[in-house]
C-alpha cells in the first residue's frame, strides 16, 4: 500500500523535508556532458527534456557548467524559471539550427527572432555564455553565432580574409564593417608596394567619417588603414587589429586616438591590453591623445567638467596602471593625473584632421 | 609702481613627473608630485649650497600625490611640531610627523578607518594663534563634501567651548570688578608642560554638499571662516565654529559657449580674513576675482589690460588657467600663477598688477636639469606654472631675505624656483 499523507508527516520532523518528500522525482539534464559533436549533444538534451515533458510528464532539472544555479521545471520557488527554461531550450534549439544548416547568425539577429521571450539582448548573451562555458568551448564562435559587427574599417590596399578555406575580402577605398574572422583566420594585404603604410585607430565614427571623407577626397602620400571600434571595441575589432598585427609587419606606424578623458584612456587600454586572451589586444598601438596639453594650444576647444563616473574610473585606472607591466603605463599615469588635477576632459572631434595624418 | 623679483635659486628635475603641489613652512618648501613621492627642500642654504643637494625624499603613494600641506608650530611648553599632510590620487590622505633636528619622516595614522574610506582631494591646516581655539585640518571629497577635524597636539584636548566659556567669565568678572585679571594662559602653560605630545585629529562635522560637484580647493581665514570651492564655479564659505554656509558665490551659468567651463581653481583668504581671492576658468583663461567677506560683497576681479573692448565678460588675469594664488603676510600683495607660464604679482588695493614674472624652461641654472619636452614630446619651453607661495621675511636665508619677502613656484618643466624681492635692504 501506498504512504499516506499521516506517514509522510511522521517520518518528515521538518516542513522542509516534507515538502522534499513530497515532491516528484525529477529527470536530470546535464548540459555539461559532451558527447561527440556540439550538435550531437544539443540534440541528445533536446530530446531527452523534449521525452520528459511530453510522455513522462515528469519534472525535469537542468545541470549547468560553471557556478550557474541547477534549473528545475516546473518550479514552486523561482518564478523565472520557466522563463529562464524557455530561453534556454530555445537558443539550443536554435543553435542546433543554426550548426545543422551551417548558417552563421548574430546576438542580435537572434534577439529579434523572438524579443517577447529574451526581453534584452543582454539575456540572449549571458545564456549564450552559459552555453559555451557549459560545454567548454573557448567562444561562442563554435556554436556558429557571432556578436553582430561593430567596428569600421577603411583602407586604400584590398585585404584578403582567409577563414577555414572560405575567401573573402575587405575591397580598397571603401568603408566596410570588419568582416567575421575566426581566431585561426589569415589576412593577406593585396598590392602591397614598399611606400609607407600607417594604420590609425579612433575612437570616435565622426572623426573616422571625416578622415575617410578626406582620404576618398584627394590622394594622400601614404597608404593607410583607419579602423574605429565605436567606443569601446568589440572582440571583432580587437581580433581584427591583432590579426593585422601578426600577418602585415608592413604597417610601420600604429597610432591610437580617443577622447581626453578617463573613458578615452580606459578604451585604448582595452585595445592595447588584455591578459585574458593575448588574441584580443594589439601592442604595436601607440597612444598619441588626443591629450588636454594639445587640446590647451588650440583656444577655441571647448572643456567639460569630469562627472563623478570619470572621476571614479580615472581613480579606478590610477590604480591598477601603477601595477602595470605595460611599457606606455607612465604615459597614461601621467595623462589620468592631468586631467584629474584640471577637472577636465574635452573630445577629440575638436583637434584638426591634418593632426591624424602628421604621425 | 613696480616691484621686481630675482631669482635666488632653481632646481631643474625635481621630481620625475609633474609637481602639483607646494606647501611652504620655516624650515622647509614642500613640494609633491606624480611621481608619488613628496620632496622637503631645506630652506635654510649657506651660500654654497644647492638645493639640488639639500632635500628630504619621502615615498607616499604610486599613483601620484597632489596637494601638499606643512603644519609647523611651537606649542605650549616648547614643543616643535611640524607635520606634512598629502593626499593622492587614491583619495588617501598620509600624515608625516617630521622631526626638525634629524629630518626623520615619520607616518602618522591621524584618521579612523571610516575616515580613510572617503576619496578626498583638497586639504587646509589652519594654524590657531588663540590659546583658546583649537588647531583645525579641513579636507574635501571628489563628491563636494567638506570635513573639518580639530587638531590636538597632546594627549589632552583642549576643550574649545569651555575655554571661551571661561574666558569669558573671566573678561566679565574683570569688568564687574573693573581690575585686570591676568590671563590664565600662563597657568595652563605649565599644566601642558608635563603633557605627552600625541599629535590626534578628532572629526568635528562635515559640511554637505549642496550640489554634488568636485570640490576643488579649500581654504580656512583667520577670522573663523571656510571657503570651498568646486568645479562648477560655486565658492561656499562657511562659519568654522558653527559650519554653517554664510556666503554663497554662484558662477555665471552660462552653458554652451565657449567660457562655459568656469571651475574654481583655488580660494585664498587675506590673513586678516576681510578678502578671499577665487581663482576660476573662463574658456582656457583665467580669472581671478575678490570678495569681501563680512557681508559677500564683490569687490572686483584682477584684469590685464586687453586691447578689446569686446570682451565683456572676458576679465582675465592670465591668458591660461590660474592654478594657485597666495597673500603675502600683510595682505598688500596678492600672487597668481598659470597655465600661461606667468606669476603675477597684484596690489590687492588697487588691484594692478605690480610685477610679471614669465617663466622659460631655460631659465635654470644646471644645463642638465632643463626639460624641454615632456614624454609626450609637448614642449615645455614655456612651463605652465602650477602652483606659487608667498614666503615670509627671513624664512629662505641669504643676502636680502630677512628684509624682504619671497616667492616660490613650481612648474610643469618639474622645477622648484624661488625668488626674493629685489632691493630695499
Amino acid at each position: 500500500m501506498k504512504e499516506c499523507l499521516n506517514d509522510y508527516m511522521k517520518q518528515c520532523s521538518t516542513k522542509h523535508d516534507l515538502l522534499e518528500a513530497l515532491k516528484s522525482p525529477s529527470r536530470t539534464i546535464y548540459v555539461t556532458v559532451f558527447q561527440g559533436s556540439v550538435l550531437d549533444t544539443i540534440e541528445s538534451i533536446l530530446s531527452l527534456a523534449r521525452n520528459s515533458i511530453e510522455h513522462h510528464q515528469q519534472p525535469i532539472k537542468f545541470i549547468l557548467g560553471g557556478s550557474a544555479k541547477p534549473l528545475l521545471f516546473p518550479s514552486l520557488n523561482d518564478p523565472n524559471s520557466t522563463n529562464k527554461i524557455s530561453v534556454l531550450l530555445t537558443l539550443l534549439r536554435t543553435i542546433h539550427k543554426c550548426l545543422e544548416e551551417k548558417e552563421v547568425r548574430t546576438i542580435r539577429d537572434i534577439y529579434y527572432s523572438n524579443v517577447e521571450l529574451y526581453r534584452n539582448q543582454k539575456k540572449v548573451d549571458y545564456w549564450l555564455s552559459t552555453i559555451v562555458r557549459s560545454f567548454h568551448l573557448p567562444s561562442k564562435e563554435y556554436l556558429n553565432i557571432v556578436p553582430a559587427q561593430k567596428g569600421l574599417c577603411y583602407t586604400t590596399l584590398g585585404i584578403n580574409v582567409e577563414t577555414d578555406d572560405m575567401q573573402s575580402a575587405i575591397m580598397k577605398d571603401s568603408s566596410v564593417l570588419i568582416p567575421h574572422l575566426k581566431q585561426n583566420s589569415k589576412l593577406t594585404l593585396v598590392e602591397y608596394t614598399d611606400t609607407r603604410l600607417a594604420l590609425i585607430v579612433l575612437e570616435k565614427e565622426a572623426v573616422y567619417n571625416k578622415l575617410v571623407d578626406a582620404y576618398s577626397k584627394e590622394l594622400q602620400p601614404h597608404n593607410v588603414i583607419i579602423v574605429t571600434g565605436k567606443g569601446y571595441p568589440d572582440f571583432l575589432t580587437r581580433l581584427f587589429l591583432n590579426k593585422l598585427q601578426s600577418f602585415a609587419s608592413c604597417i610601420k606606424s600604429w597610432s591610437i586616438y580617443t577622447d581626453a578623458d578617463p573613458h578615452g584612456i580606459d578604451i585604448a587600454l582595452k585595445y592595447m591590453e588584455n591578459d585574458h586572451n593575448p588574441l584580443y589586444k594589439c601592442d604595436l598601438l601607440e597612444y598619441r591623445g588626443v591629450r588636454l596639453c594639445q587640446l590647451l594650444r588650440h583656444k577655441d576647444v571647448q572643456f567639460l567638467e569630469l562627472s563623478q563616473r570619470d572621476v571614479s574610473l580615472a581613480i579606478k585606472l590610477l590604480d591598477r596602471l601603477t601595477d602595470s607591466t605595460h611599457c606606455e603605463s607612465h604615459l597614461f599615469l601621467i595623462e589620468l593625473q592631468r586631467q584629474l588635477f584640471y577637472y577636465k576632459k574635452a573630445e577629440m572631434n575638436a583637434i584638426d584632421k591634418d593632426h591624424f595624418f602628421s604621425h | 609702481m613696480s616691484n621686481v623679483f630675482i631669482s635666488t635659486a632653481n632646481c631643474g628635475k625635481a621630481h620625475d613627473a609633474d609637481i602639483f603641489g607646494l606647501s611652504v613652512c620655516n624650515p622647509y618648501t614642500v613640494t609633491c608630485s606624480g611621481d608619488g613621492s613628496i620632496k622637503l627642500w631645506k630652506n635654510n642654504l649657506l651660500d654654497n649650497e644647492l638645493p639640488r643637494n639639500n632635500y628630504i625624499r619621502q615615498f607616499v603613494h604610486k599613483t601620484g600625490v597632489h596637494h601638499v600641506e606643512v603644519f609647523h608650530s611651537v606649542e605650549r611648553g616648547g614643543n616643535e611640531l611640524c607635520i606634512i599632510a598629502c593626499v593622492s590620487f587614491s583619495g588617501h590622505i598620509f600624515f608625516y610627523n617630521v622631526d626638525i633636528e634629524s629630518g626623520d619622516l615619520n607616518e602618522l595614522n591621524l584618521l579612523s578607518p571610516k575616515e580613510d574610506k572617503k576619496s578626498y582631494w583638497a586639504i587646509k591646516w589652519y594654524k590657531s594663534d588663540d590659546s583658546n581655539i583649537c588647531h583645525r585640518f579641513a579636507a574635501t571629497d571628489v563628491k563636494g563634501s567638506t570635513y573639518v577635524w580639530r587638531f590636538h597636539p597632546f594627549e589632552e584636548e583642549l576643550d574649545e567651548e569651555q575655554a571661551q566659556k571661561e574666558k569669558m567669565k573671566r573678561e566679565a568678572k574683570a569688568r564687574r570688578n573693573g581690575e585686570y585679571v591676568p590671563d590664565k594662559d600662563a597657568e595652563i602653560d605649565s599644566t601642558f608642560r608635563s603633557a605627552t605630545v600625541r599629535p590626534h585629529l578628532m572629526l568635528d562635522a562635515e559640511i554637505p554638499a549642496q550640489k554634488p560637484a568636485f570640490a576643488t580647493c579649500i581654504d580656512i581665514s583667520s577670522s573663523g571662516l571656510i571657503a570651498t570651492g568646486f568645479s562648477n564655479g560655486n565658492v561656499v564659505i562657511s562659519q568654522l565654529r558653527t559650519l554653517r554656509p554664510i556666503h554663497n558665490f554662484e558662477a555665471f551659468g552660462i552653458q554652451g559657449i565657449e567660457q562655459n567651463s568656469n571651475t574654481v581653481r583655488d580660494v585664498k583668504f587675506s590673513p586678516l580674513g576681510t578678502i578671499l581671492a577665487v581663482a576660476s576658468d573662463s574658456g582656457s583663461y583665467g580669472c581671478v576675482t575678490m570678495y569681501e567677506t563680512e557681508y559677500g560683497e564683490r569687490i572686483g576681479s584682477l584684469t590685464v589690460p586687453t586691447h578689446s573692448n569686446q570682451a565683456t565678460i572676458g576679465a582675465f588675469a592670465h591668458s591660461g588657467w590660474v592654478f594657485g594664488l597666495s597673500f603675502n603676510s600683510t595682505g598688500e600683495f596678492l600672487a597668481s600663477c598659470g597655465y600661461d607660464s606667468k606669476v603675477r604679482v597684484w596690489d590687492v588695493k588697487s588691484r594692478e598688477r605690480v610685477s610679471t614674472l614669465n617663466i622659460t624652461a631655460s631659465d635654470i641654472e644646471e644645463e642638465q636639469e632643463i626639460l624641454l619636452e615632456d614624454e609626450h614630446g609637448d614642449s615645455l619651453k614655456f612651463p605652465p606654472v602650477m602652483a606659487v607661495k608667498f614666503i615670509n621675511k627671513g624664512v629662505r636665508k641669504g643676502m636680502g631675505s630677512d628684509t624682504n619677502e619671497g616667492l616660490c613656484c613650481v612648474c610643469m618643466d618639474r622645477s622648484v624656483r624661488w625668488f626674493r624681492e629685489a632691493g630695499g635692504a
